[in-house]
């Protein structure tokens, strides 16, 4: 847990950080959209494994999202996504790092697709509840009930692309189109759409 | 645009960390809640044998044991008869003040009667099963009995058998130990002597 708060430290610094005049207005194209921060949203998406041990599925996840503009040429995106069904218990899910570099603008600069590269991980919540098992002498075995959280150093690669499309002053919707290779579904294709609120404003 | 230093430092931090895995929990250690304790009402000591009526009555006559059990014959000839073996049973030992050390198994004399009713494809074994109660676990984090089990023959006369230990390696301290069976075919045992093997 504390290297998750190292994590929350660090975003909450990056994203505290001052900003030049120059950089706080930069607008992509001197027109109506300027690069927001700090952005906030979340998607919903599906993955499907290419080739995995197991049978092929499609796993549906949805879950927040992270995008710190830290230059108008560069973002880094942290994401976490609950997946579902599973078969055990508990909550499963990914976690994404990733870098995103603008390939194209539109003019207005309210539509902009990037490039995606970065790492995913697997993250898991389980409960387990309290077990009792009696023994022939009447004894008594009791492993008390627990909760754990797990997230394991990120083993996957992620490459592809992404898109924005600025719908109103605050609001962003996105969509992600990217290839895993790794353990986290073998080979996959993941898909994603969401929205994104920028602090401070797109336009 | 004016890329800070700064910035370059940022990223590198947070990728950084975002690059280990954490695990957040405790997970709460294991325990027991004690059974029904036996105490005994001779002197428990070395040679740690249980051959008279008295002595096999404290195996017996205690709130664990279970099952069809009945002590027969007197003195040095007493016994422990389970009529019904065919249930399940337990035979619970006493409380050993002080602990007994050293113990490497446990060596039953019985007798063995399937019924003759049986058809001749049944099976007439008998598996008992004798649970050690540690002062110590025998593995870390491990709250399991130590255990020796044996598949008794029929037989018609008194007959030793020594229980083979299972997932444990002899010699143990034991505080006490108690013998169980789920239960086999139709028939009569009989037990005349019960020995912690050293």
């Amino acid at each position: 847990m504390t290297r998750l708060w190292l994590t929350l430290a660090a975003a909450g610094i990056l994203a505290a950080s001052p900003v030049a005049p120059a950089e706080a207005t930069a607008s992509l194209d001197a027109d109506d959209v300027k690069m927001s921060r700090f952005e906030i949203g979340g998607s919903a998406s599906a993955i499907l494994p290419i080739v995995s041990e197991d049978v092929p599925t499609v796993v549906m996840g949805g879950g927040p999202r992270v995008t710190i503009n830290v230059a108008p040429w560069m973002g880094i995106e942290l994401l976490a996504e609950a997946l579902g069904p599973v078969e055990d218990q508990g909550t499963f899910g990914v976690y994404m790092t990733q870098v995103k570099v603008p390939v194209s603008r539109s003019a207005g600069g309210g539509r902009t697709l990037s490039l995606t590269v970065g790492a995913a991980g697997a993250a898991s919540y389980q409960v387990f509840p309290e077990t009792r098992r009696v023994r022939f002498d009447g004894s008594t075995v009791v492993h008390p009930g627990y909760r754990r959280f797990r997230a394991v150093a990120p083993n996957s690669l992620s490459v592809g692309m992404s898109g924005r499309h600025v719908l109103s002053r605050l609001a962003a919707g996105t969509w992600d189109l990217q290839g895993l290779i790794g353990a986290v579904g073998g080979i996959a294709v993941r898909a994603s759409v969401g929205v994104s609120f920028g602090i401070g404003g797109y336009r | 645009m004016i890329i800070r230093p700064r910035h370059i430092h940022h990223c590198a931090v947070v990728l950084a960390v975002l690059t280990m895995g954490c695990e957040g929990a405790t997970r709460p250690s294991s325990f027991v809640i004690p059974g029904p304790s036996v105490p005994s009402p001779l002197p428990t000591a070395a040679p740690y044998v249980w051959d008279t009526r008295d002595e096999l009555a404290i195996w017996v006559e205690n709130p664990v044991a279970l099952g069809s059990l009945a002590l027969e014959g007197n003195g040095p000839d007493g016994f422990i008869r389970i009529a019904q073996a065919e249930r399940e049973w337990t035979l619970r030992g006493p409380d050993l003040t002080p602990s007994a050390t050293g113990v490497r198994t446990l060596l039953l004399r019985y007798r063995w009667r399937p019924d003759p009713a049986l058809s001749p494809a049944a099976s007439r074994t008998l598996r008992a099963t004798a649970y050690f109660q540690t002062t110590a676990p025998l593995q870390p984090y491990y709250f399991g009995q130590g255990a020796a089990s044996a598949d008794l023959e029929p037989r018609d006369d008194w007959t030793d058998i020594t229980l083979v230990p299972g997932q444990f390696t002899p010699p143990i301290d034991v505080s006490y130990c108690y013998l169980h069976s789920f239960g086999a075919n139709r028939g009569v045992l009989e037990i005349d002597r019960i020995e912690l093997v050293r």
